[in-house]
């Protein structure tokens, strides 16, 4: 339970009538001076105002008369539980069909059905009572503090009443919540907080439940992030910039029509690979303008290799900034806000991007104009590693990774690192998350480039499905870093069934990581890379497992195949070229097995994290994945010092780890690299229900699979086990 | 089109790239005439039909292109070269046309082939550059590049045309080249037996002086225009290399 700071301010702002008021008509009807008794003080106070409008007034009609007299005479003699505080909770979910029966959430789709829930086993209700359901306009905590007055956008609140039956029986879908708006101008979503106002006096008050209470939004309606926004786009077809390296001058740019209404734009550079052109990202300029920014497409000096390849990313940046008053007629001049900028690159140019950032923080290089401060978000899409971690590391920048799983060319094999983007991404101590398209290849992130598919027939998404994922997911990320817009960081780590931009197919498979940079919001498990033992956590934790054919290693396919072979335990494992350090764990298993972390009591209190996670994939063409041919679920297990254990299945929340892409080549069968993705578990759901798990002592972590808690047979790479805040 | 396989193309393309390796030299008399009307040379020949280009398999490397015509070029104010990690200067070479094969011309993300040039001087020492290109050529099948005449090497002006020899060599990043890489580049052409141009056509026996590297960018830019219009990218007559319909 969450006692919010706004607390005291909301009460100190009601009135004493108001308290009354509330108590009586909320949790304890008939308690009418709240002193938790249905007694003859209150039949005393609802005569003495027989006949008004106010106090005494339990059925809420308006009128003190005989029907509260009713009321009050069937409770008497009640006792009534002590009144509660504002308690901040999560109401916003998906329903599940199985414990914990719900999924805690904070964004929907607009025009999608909206749910929320209360858990009985959490927050104390009565069953059989009615409260009132609001849907506000988002509100931070000092607007709370000084308006508590309850406003449904829907324009009426919703009655709600608590059954019997746990969760499951407290699930109700939010009136008309398919029509709440995500309009919210260049937001690609709106906010609204959700209140139950527990003691139906209109008033966010003692004793309410609220999601949102604080700055964040409870709800986050979103528009399709595919979807053109708000703004007309105006284009320039091409500008020569000033100081560009002889042949790489010419670039595109894109603005908002509208730009000289609007404060200053962040700043977005588009660095194109090798052999491609700075025309062939249109869809992608105009669709970012459209959303508010100011977008440059350069052409690049790719065919040298990265370094040049890096100039040019900076040179042009930096040229946009000097040339704004002259550029487009002067159109965006003093519109460019160079404190946010976003570098996203294709292919050597997604290389280029990182070299780029690497060679300012490394001092080798000094922009004008700009700082590696301002850099705020890297995103390479398909990226080569030519260089290897000295020289293409993005640090701790903001960090998002795009492949195609059809790549021809950047396309992962075993045989040379050159082609592992993910080493990029392994590399990155910052927040960083990847999306790993099925079915895409290396142009089809372009208008123009050759065929590079490879990938089962059938499975291609073209041009149009690769770049509705690029256009949604690189919004995202540059809404979340640049604009602060956290409810779009749900489309990082959540599956698509739950979570899906309209605009991609629902039957493109996507697979995504989400891993925030090491902070107080981490409390990590296990990293596999501090300790090589596979007994010992990289947290100093004891491991013990059942499991079978435990490795612990470098995240290295070591044999140039992807054939399975037992001598390359970590075969398919394409993240750390011969210059990374990298490792993970892989285990297999073929029935009811597990291995479990002791949490030390340094990092055992985990009652304020939210979620407990991990990056896990199936290890590609073993035999058992081989033999699943499907997707792999598994449970988590927390145990507290008390030993109270308790289990979360994936496939409770609709989780699974992906059946890695059926792609053929390197070696013999089927399916390309590990694919890793992040599922993350909320730390409340082993909670659910009163199963009285004490989070504030959890003594061990254990990953169950086969038997009744997964998937019977399988192979797991995993990383990253740990706590994390929101 | 779309669904093809890489797999199932590679030893076809293996195999065409190494019989060409063997013979486009034999054929550049019928490259020569060709070459006298490029716009109806390209693209059909290297992708047939109307479905987008492929990316072809993985070249093999000491494959021949064939020489069109070589510009022997001086220019006034040196520039440092981004196709040698060295970035030696630079203040004369070769502006030279080349028609090769698309298996070879592809563009990569990957390492690409180094594009080698090697030769003779007038005092009898072999001499051996890492060829700066323009232009990939994937489509037209002609790639437009500058032999450089690097500071440790010989000027273009003590260069002949004589033995010259322009070989793909290795797959690599031009910016990674260094003199030792080279070297090795040269011993196994050696090896192999990559063999000098039968014919080479000189535009002007005398170098054509320029100002510098820009004006060697524009040079390069009207042969782009002239051998492989695909490829501008100046404003307004951008080309795509491949159908709007992908």
């Amino acid at each position: 339970m969450i006692y919010l700071p706004l607390r005291l301010s909301v009460v100190a702002a009601i009135t004493s009538s108001v308290l009354l008021h509330a108590t009586a008509q909320g949790a304890c009807p008939g308690d009418i001076n709240g002193d938790l008794r249905v007694d003859a003080i209150d039949l005393t106070i609802l005569l003495a105002n027989w006949s008004g409008t106010s106090t005494g007034d339990l059925n809420g009609d308006g009128f003190v008369d005989g029907a509260d007299l009713t009321i009050l005479i069937s409770l008497w003699g009640q006792t009534c539980p002590p009144p509660q505080p504002t308690t901040e909770i999560r109401l916003a979910c998906f329903p599940l069909t199985a414990a914990p029966f719900a999924s805690f959430v904070q964004t929907f789709i607009a025009g999608t059905t909206v749910t929320i829930a209360v858990d009985p086993g959490f927050t104390p209700i009565q069953v059989g009572a009615t409260a009132d359901f609001f849907v506000v306009a988002a509100r931070t905590t000092n607007e709370w503090a000084a308006n508590d007055l309850l406003t449904d956008v829907r324009g009426t609140s919703q009655p709600i009443t608590f059954a019997a039956g746990g969760i499951s029986a407290n699930r109700f879908t939010v009136t008309n919540g398919s029509t709440l708006s995500g309009d919210g101008g260049l937001s690609v979503g709106r906010g609204y907080d959700l209140v139950i106002d527990m003691d139906r006096n209109g008033r966010f008050s003692l004793g309410d439940l609220i999601d949102g209470g604080d700055d964040r939004a409870g709800l986050w309606i979103s528009r399709d992030p595919t979807a053109t926004g708000p703004r007309a786009v105006t284009t320039l077809s091409s500008y020569t910039a000033t100081g560009a390296t002889a042949n790489f001058t010419l670039a595109r740019l894109w603005y908002p029509t509208t730009i000289a209404s609007m404060a200053p734009c962040p700043l977005v550079v588009i660095s194109h690979g090798n052999g491609h052109q700075y025309t062939w990202y249109d869809y992608l300029g105009s669709h970012l303008a459209s959303w508010g920014y100011i977008v440059i497409s350069h052409q690049n000096n790719t065919v040298p290799g990265i370094e040049t390849a890096s100039t040019t990313t900076l040179q042009h940046t930096s040229a946009i900034i000097a040339q704004q008053a002259t550029v487009a007629s002067g159109a965006i001049n003093g519109k460019i806000d160079a404190s946010r900028i976003t570098w996203i690159g294709h292919s050597r140019g997604g290389e280029g991007i990182v070299r780029g950032y690497d060679r300012i923080f490394d001092a080798t290089y000094t922009p004008t104009g700009y700082g590696l401060s301002n850099i705020k978000f890297l995103c390479p899409i398909s990226p080569t590693d030519f260089l290897g971690v000295n020289s293409a590391n993005p640090h701790a920048a903001n960090f998002m990774l795009l492949w195609g799983a059809a790549d021809g060319d950047v396309s992962g094999t075993p045989t040379s690192s050159i082609a592992w983007s993910f080493d990029l991404a392994e590399r990155s101590v910052g927040f960083r998350n990847t999306v790993y398209v099925h079915g895409a290849d290396h142009n089809d992130f372009n208008c123009c480039g050759v065929n590079d598919f490879v990938g089962p027939s059938g499975t291609a998404i073209l041009n149009a499905g690769a770049q509705a994922v690029a256009k949604a997911f690189i919004l995202a990320g540059i809404k979340y870093h640049i604009e602060g817009e956290t409810a779009m960081k749900e489309f990082m780590w959540r599956p698509s069934s739950t979570l899906r931009p309209t605009g991609v197919a629902a039957t493109t498979t996507l697979v995504k990581e989400l891993v925030p940079a090491a902070s107080a919001s981490v409390k990590s498990i296990d990293t596999f890379q501090t300790q090589t033992s596979t007994t010992l956590s990289s947290c100093g934790g004891a491991v013990t497992s059942t499991v079978t054919n435990v490795s612990e290693a470098l995240s290295r396919d070591t044999d140039a195949s992807f054939s399975w072979s037992t001598a390359n335990p970590h075969n398919g494992s394409t993240r750390a070229s011969s210059s990374d350090t990298g490792r993970m764990i892989a285990w297999d298993w073929n029935s009811a097995q597990n291995m479990e972390w002791a949490v030390p009591v340094s990092i055992g209190d985990v009652s304020a994290m939210n979620f407990i996670e991990v990056r896990v994939g199936q290890g590609t063409r073993h035999p058992n994945t081989v033999a699943l041919a499907g997707g792999a679920t598994f449970s988590i297990v927390l145990r507290d010092a008390a030993g109270i254990e308790v289990r979360v299945s994936s496939s409770a929340q609709g989780e699974a780890v992906n059946r890695p892409y059926q792609r053929t080549g390197d070696g013999s069968g089927a399916g390309w690299q590990n694919e890793l993705r992040t599922i993350r578990l909320r730390l409340r759901d082993f909670q659910s229900g009163g199963t009285g798990i004490n989070l504030g002592q959890i003594v061990a972590v254990r990953i169950e699979v086969g038997g009744t808690a997964g998937s019977a047979t399988g192979r797991f790479i995993i990383d990253d086990l740990q706590f994390t805040k929101e | 089109m779309k669904n093809q396989s890489m797999a199932s193309n590679k030893l076809n393309n293996f195999l065409t790239a190494n019989v060409i390796a063997y013979s486009i030299s034999a054929l550049s008399a019928i490259a020569f005439a060709q070459a006298a009307n490029p716009v109806q040379n390209n693209p059909v020949q290297n992708n047939p039909g109307p479905a987008l280009p492929v990316l072809p398999a993985t070249p093999s490397i000491n494959t021949v292109p064939t020489i069109i015509s070589l510009q022997p070029i001086t220019i006034k104010e040196s520039y440092a070269t981004d196709f040698r990690s060295e970035h030696q200067q630079v203040s004369s070479g070769w502006l030279m046309v080349i028609r090769g094969d698309s298996n070879i011309l592809a563009p990569r993300a990957l390492a690409e082939p180094l594009l080698l040039a090697s030769g003779t001087g007038a005092d009898g020492s072999v001499w051996i550059e890492s060829v700066e290109w323009f232009n990939h050529g994937f489509i037209s099948g002609y790639r437009v590049c500058f032999i450089p005449s690097t500071a440790d090497q010989k000027s273009v002006a003590d260069r002949t045309t004589q033995g010259l020899r322009v070989w793909f060599g290795s797959p690599k990043l031009p910016e990674s080249v260094d003199a030792k890489a080279l070297q090795s580049e040269l011993m196994e052409a050696d090896r192999v037996g990559i063999v000098a141009a039968s014919a080479v056509k000189v535009e002007d026996s005398a170098p054509k002086v320029l100002a510098n590297r820009e004006e060697i960018v524009s040079a390069a830019n009207a042969l782009i225009a002239r051998w492989a219009p695909d490829e501008i990218q100046n404003e307004g007559v951008s080309v795509p290399v491949a159908p709007a319909s992908k």
